[in-house]
């Protein structure tokens, strides 16, 4: 059976972004693969997370730094972005994301095959991002955006599709205890086996 | 008689010249959706943006790009032809794609900012002088040990200005890159840490390795931006 298009919704929030570039979104094709884009190839994903801390815990995850004094060398800026957006998927919850008839498990394994099809299918039906559970800090929500978008000043009132305003709000090392939240390569995700646990226990019929 | 400009302070100059570009255009912009019948005013500032924009070929300098950074530029400056000669005024979907393509020259020029060595086509004291000062402090027998020399070539080097070995290219050009995030221990501790991208081996273990070159280089860069992991 087909699956049906995907439904949308809008967003109007301020996501935080980790980079060391002078501007926190992007124009050309990702160099590299990332959990929904390939590297060189449409569409273009701009990734972000919905808390100040998620963005810190990617970077950790990424370079592997399991330890305070490992992370202690490692600084970013983090960037605040005013998103407006419609056409945005809602993958939140791993129980949206089912509803939807996308593999929850998905949105948060080490192989990224499945979103990065996934983004695909969602661009090709005009997507314009979406928002899904954060592998690297369980309990956070990650908003990944497609397509280019360009820097703008904070404060500019968006006049054109691909402008974000955005600004530096710091710059400087992970926040202390944070490597012991972090969900690192590996690792299981505690609130998927939650949900997997409650969907089997609601499909036996939801009895003791 | 006109002071020959650096590397730096060249690129540093067309980078803000497409920043002020990009000011101007969306102010242009700002203009049109307050006053959607254009005035002579409008026109008149609308042509300075234009033909500042056609302008921008002869601020690139050419030998301060590598290849796939040129080929980029070029392209670049053959859309914004194309979408000037769509008459982007009514038009606000020609808008942002010029603004898009103008950011992609400003990613090129920082890029091309952001890691850049000091005598690296011809001058390993030079770049030895960029080493040193990012990675102060650090012993030089722990920098020839991911090199694979010894100590004594390191000082040697200093006092050289011939080419610089492969190793030594790779070395700083990560460097470069990786000082953007890292301190000066924090450097030297990635490149003895296991990676994803390299299938688990360490950058230290592969940097003699050309055909690792640009994997490395990758795996530096992806260190200054936040992924979906």
């Amino acid at each position: 059976m087909a699956r049906r298009p995907p439904t949308f919704v809008d967003q109007v929030v301020i996501a935080y972004r980790a980079t060391s570039y002078d501007v926190p979104v992007w124009v050309s094709p990702n160099r590299r693969h990332g959990r929904w884009n390939i590297a060189n190839q449409e569409p273009i994903a701009q990734y972000m997370s919905l808390d100040a801390e998620a963005p810190f815990a990617e970077m950790l995850r990424h370079e592997n730094l399991r330890s305070e004094s490992d992370a202690s060398h490692y600084k970013t800026t983090i960037w605040q972005l005013q998103v407006d957006s419609g056409a945005i998927v809602d993958y939140s919850t791993f129980e949206l994301a089912e509803a939807a008839g996308f593999d929850p498990e998905a949105l948060v394994s080490d192989d990224y095959e499945r979103c990065q099809a996934e983004a695909r299918w969602l661009v090709s039906h005009n997507a314009r991002g979406v928002l899904t559970p954060s592998a690297a800090l369980p309990g956070s929500t990650s908003l990944t955006l497609f397509g280019p978008r360009v820097r703008v000043r904070w404060g500019t009132s968006v006049k054109l599709a691909s402008s974000v305003p955005a600004q530096p709000i710091s710059t400087g090392a992970p926040p202390t205890g944070l490597t012991d939240r972090v969900r690192y390569y590996g690792q299981r995700e505690p609130r998927l086996e939650e949900y997997l646990r409650e969907s089997s226990w609601r499909e036996a019929g939801g009895r003791d | 008689m006109t002071a020959v400009q650096t590397y730096e302070q060249r690129l540093g100059q067309l980078d803000r010249s497409v920043e002020d570009l990009q000011d101007g255009f969306l102010k242009a912009i700002e203009h049109l959706r307050q006053t959607p019948e254009a005035d002579c005013s409008f026109e008149d500032h609308w042509e300075e943006i234009a033909q500042r924009m056609k302008g921008l070929r002869d601020e690139i300098n050419a030998e301060d790009f590598d290849k796939d950074q040129l080929a980029t530029l070029a392209t670049a400056l053959l859309d914004i032809r194309d979408l000037l000669e769509e008459d982007p005024r009514n038009n606000l979907d020609i808008c942002d794609q010029l603004m898009i393509v103008l950011e992609r020259i400003r990613h090129v020029v920082r890029d091309a900012l952001d890691e850049h060595v000091a005598g690296v086509p011809g001058d390993v004291g030079m770049v030895m002088g960029d080493l040193d000062r990012w990675l102060k402090r650090v012993p030089d027998q722990a920098i020839a040990e991911v090199l694979g020399v010894d100590r004594r070539t390191l000082s040697r080097w200093r006092g050289q200005a011939t080419q610089p070995r492969r190793e030594l290219r790779v070395f700083v050009h990560l460097v470069a890159i990786l000082r953007h995030n890292w301190d000066a221990e924090g450097i030297m501790a990635w490149f003895n840490r296991p990676r994803r991208e390299l299938q688990g081996r360490r950058p230290a273990a592969v940097l003699n390795d050309p055909n690792w070159e640009d994997a490395l280089i990758g795996a530096a860069r992806s260190g200054r931006n936040q992924y979906g992991t």
